[in-house]
């Protein structure tokens, strides 16, 4: 007789005619009591959950969560509020600010050997040119349009906007948007 | 970026749809410049980022390279704010200063008091 079985029986011997939620609801009280294996049970479950939130808040999608947010929505102060206020104790939780800059600097690294850039210094200030074709084509494979454009032609937007980078600073970016629908 | 929906008329088919493009993984940026926001940086440097957006959206498209494939021209259109349109048009901007001052109609300064309402004026100048 496995574990799983030898539960079940003697819950159910302890409860007959119980619906299975009540007995497992029975069951996790008792493991949250503490009571259970002399609390063993009770860490167990602590670690099982710390470890599904250190999953949850990998330092990948804390990176992620930032670069699709709108601009200030999600930011390192954020990163830093997570471990202050609501990983108040201490636990480990939520993973740091640095451990989410090396993420960074890993998927930039990835991310220039993938596409490519080249820096041009202009009378104008440093200007960074991606390599258009190679990130066009990651666009529209991200998009599921890689095989579309093949056969069909697919609408693209190009848009340049220039703004403040801080005081007295600006830069223009140009890009392009996927808007096939 | 909003995740809001957006409001769209097809060009062709006049059709009117609502749909989800403002998503910012559709976006990928190809010129960051750390440079002031003038003309001359529009004529000089962002010159090849609209040559080559002509060139794949009038007849080439992308040619086949490093095993991948080639794809159609695109249809591809130029999103820009007013400040933009006037430094890549050369048209624009106060209409007793700037020889062509609508991006949109052959209105000039010097005929300035010649166009009237709905009389050879485009309605947005």
């Amino acid at each position: 007789m496995n574990a799983t079985t030898s539960l079940e029986t003697s819950l159910s011997g302890c409860f007959p005619n119980k619906h299975a939620s009540t007995k497992a609801k029975v069951l996790m009280d008792e493991i949250t009591s503490g009571r259970l294996f002399n609390g063993e049970a009770l860490n167990l479950t602590k670690i099982f959950a710390q470890s599904y939130v250190r999953d949850l808040f990998k330092p990948w999608r804390m990176l992620k969560a930032g670069d699709v947010s709108s601009v200030g929505a999600f930011k390192t102060s954020a990163i830093k509020a997570l471990r202050e206020v609501i990983d108040h104790e201490g636990i480990g939780l939520f993973p740091s600010a640095s451990s989410v800059d090396r993420a960074r600097a890993k998927l930039d690294k990835y991310a220039f050997q993938l596409i490519g850039y080249k820096r041009r210094k202009t009378i104008y200030g440093e200007v960074y040119f991606l390599n258009f074709e190679k990130a066009l084509r990651y666009l529209l494979k991200a998009c599921h349009l890689d095989h579309l454009a093949t056969t069909e032609k697919v609408k693209i937007s190009l848009s340049i906007d220039g703004a403040d980078l801080f005081k007295d600073r600006t830069h223009v970016s140009a890009g392009i948007k996927i808007t096939d629908t | 970026m909003t995740k809001q929906p957006l409001f769209l008329i097809d060009a062709d088919t006049n059709e009117e749809k609502i749909v989800k493009i403002q998503s910012s993984e559709m976006c990928c940026i190809l010129i960051i410049a750390d440079a002031r926001d003038k003309k001359e940086l529009y004529d000089e440097v962002f010159k090849e980022f609209y040559e080559w957006g002509q060139r794949i959206g009038t007849y080439y498209g992308l040619p086949a390279s490093n095993g991948n494939p080639a794809l159609h021209p695109f249809v591809v259109i130029h999103t820009t704010d007013q400040k933009a349109s006037w430094h890549l048009s050369n048209r624009g901007g106060g209409c007793k200063n700037k020889y062509f001052f609508c991006t949109f109609c052959p209105c000039t300064k010097n005929s300035l008091i010649d166009y009237k309402v709905l009389d050879n004026r485009c309605i947005r100048c």
